[in-house]
């Protein structure tokens, strides 16, 4: 009796999970998969699909416009979550030392980006770095170092660590606000007996806090990583690959490929390697960070 | 947790250094953006001779100058259209999917939305390629549900994971006593489950409108050829060139999207955190 019960609810909950399921494999699942096939095949996107087994993987590898694509996409995933997440949780401890109003002011403030879409925080910031009327050399001129001014999006100098600052000012206040939950959640009998103990701040931090906060800190090196190795919007508003393709980012140039040159097949290839590359990322970050949580 | 009273307060010299490095990275983030404001308001001398603080001689002109130079009206109308539609329905989708994995004993829920989140973390660009063509031999191009439909499917893996967490939360006894009581089981839903999961709507809400109202790519990709249904943010991307070095309108197009995002989101905010957190916190 029991047992067809619960048949029951479950195919009842099929059901309700249906249209789930349904818009899913259309709009992802099926196209994911389409991809892969087209990745071994050529296609102009009108004349019929031809296999040509693993040429355009041997292209994509070939191509140094993508090998450059690649190592700029790895850096910014790297660097970017590198410093937002050493920023972030730096910030997320100093906010236990302030008191509750501020904090509430500083947590907001430095969040603010996070919600802004990508492409307007890049508009925002060609205001920042344009060569003549922008923020920062107009700052320069103004305190008289002239020898900083640069033209900042077109100089292969600079550019790079542009494109880093602004993916880091995006992504630092949601490591700061995503740790500082976690800071949250530690029994506040912790510190204090820490503190009976004779433990310093800094020591309390890394023996206390760090561990114990770590799977937030490895949620939050995910979320950084990807939005670096999947960065699109940013480059494309600031520099648009330039100068000449020095900028160039993955995502961007099976854009060019595929819906300007019409080369779909060996587009599909650079995304299937795209994925690669971000699951990668992932599982280095679950090995690098161990993501244990704690209950209290 | 109060912070006024805490166990680190008494760390004089670290609360300064907090103080002081907190205050300085608040302005750098705060600065780029009151100067957007600022400049949305100075004509374009007066942006010349005072480039960085606000001036009296305020020019509000630069405000519908960007709304029709910009074709700013259509594509925030295009926005909004989309990026409502779409949240309704994920959470409609989501909402009973969530349930049917939380609370519904079908075999396998932990595989299947195992099997949805990794495939959330796949870049966009490997189903975009096929999903154009699809889409055009459908003859769906011309069509806003070309872009509303693929934003609905790709926040589902998200959306379900927090309702189903949610719903994990909701004892059984309350959904079983709806059954024995002999409501069916779609009335028990409505009456007994979704009064008790407003907040899980809350923050996939804020979530998906985020996600949702930002997107460039897919629709850039879709509306290639159609200016009609060009969204904000692939409107702004030909702003830029549009408005030439006219700073003013420039930055009060910038403005009128930027800023009332940023007054909503800053009340939403918890709903926003308390979602990202439930990824944290496991079991």
């Amino acid at each position: 009796m029991a047992v067809s019960v619960n048949r029951r609810y479950a195919m009842i909950g099929l059901v309700f999970l249906l249209p789930a399921i349904v818009v899913y494999l259309i709009f992802a699942v099926v196209p994911f998969f389409d991809n892969l096939i087209l990745s071994f095949q050529e296609w102009n996107g009108f004349s019929a699909r031809s296999f040509v087994g693993i040429r355009n993987y041997i292209d994509a590898f070939e191509d140094d416009i993508f090998r450059t694509a690649i190592k700029n996409s790895v850096f910014l995933g790297i660097f970017s979550s590198l410093i937002s997440v050493i920023i972030g949780v730096l910030f997320a401890w100093l906010l236990l030392f302030v008191s509750r109003a501020s904090g509430g002011l500083y947590r907001t403030i430095l969040f603010s980006p996070s919600m802004i879409p990508a492409v307007i925080t890049a508009l925002i910031f060609s205001f920042v770095f344009e060569p003549e009327f922008g923020i920062l050399n107009s700052v320069f001129r103004a305190v008289g170092l002239e020898s900083m001014v640069h033209a900042w999006l077109t100089d292969q100098g600079t550019v790079m660590g542009c494109l880093l600052f602004v993916s880091a000012w995006k992504q630092v206040g949601l490591t700061m606000v995503l740790c500082f939950a976690g800071m949250q959640g530690i029994p506040f009998s912790l510190f204090e007996a820490a503190k009976l103990e004779g433990a310093g701040d800094w020591y309390i931090f890394r023996r206390i806090i760090a561990p114990l906060t770590s799977s937030f800190i490895q949620l939050s090196a995910i979320f950084a990583l990807m939005s670096g190795l999947k960065i699109y919007d940013t480059v494309l508003a600031l520099t648009n690959g330039g100068p000449g393709n020095y900028t160039m980012v993955m995502p961007m140039w099976i854009m060019k490929n595929t819906f300007s040159f019409n080369e779909y097949g060996f587009g599909a290839a650079m995304s299937v390697i795209f994925v690669v590359i971000v699951l990668i990322g992932e599982i280095a970050v679950k090995k690098l960070i161990k993501g244990d949580a704690y209950e209290f | 947790m109060s912070s006024d009273s805490n166990v680190f307060s008494s760390s004089r010299y670290i609360r300064i250094v907090a103080y002081i490095v907190l205050s300085i990275s608040a302005l750098v983030v705060l600065y780029p953006i009151l100067f957007l404001v600022f400049t949305s308001l100075k004509d374009t001398n007066g942006f010349y001779t005072n480039p960085f603080l606000p001036t009296l001689d305020v020019h509000f002109e630069n405000y519908p100058q960007a709304i029709q130079t910009g074709k700013l009206g259509l594509y925030f109308m295009n926005s909004v259209v989309v990026a409502v539609a779409s949240v309704i329905l994920t959470v409609i989708i989501s909402v009973l999917g969530g349930y049917a994995l939380g609370k519904m004993k079908i075999p396998g829920s932990e595989l299947i939305i195992l099997v949805f989140m990794t495939f959330n973390f796949i870049p966009g660009i490997a189903i975009y390629i096929p999903l154009y063509k699809m889409m055009a031999n459908m003859r769906m191009l011309e069509n806003i549900f070309s872009i509303i439909l693929p934003y609905v499917a790709w926040q589902l893996p998200f959306s379900m994971y927090i309702f189903k967490k949610f719903f994990e939360t909701i004892p059984s006894d309350l959904v079983e006593s709806g059954r024995i009581d002999g409501c069916s089981e779609m009335q028990t839903f409505m009456k007994i489950v979704l009064p008790l999961v407003k907040p899980a709507i809350a923050t996939v809400i804020v979530f998906t409108f985020i996600n949702n109202w930002g997107e460039l790519m897919w629709a850039q990709i879709v509306t290639s050829s159609s200016v009609a249904l060009k969204t904000l943010p692939v409107g702004l991307l030909n702003f830029k060139t549009e408005m030439g070095v006219q700073w003013g309108p420039y930055a009060a197009g910038l403005c009128l999207v930027t800023i009332p995002l940023l007054v909503v989101f800053a009340y939403f905010q918890k709903y926003f955190i308390a979602g990202l957190t439930q990824g944290a916190v496991k079991g």
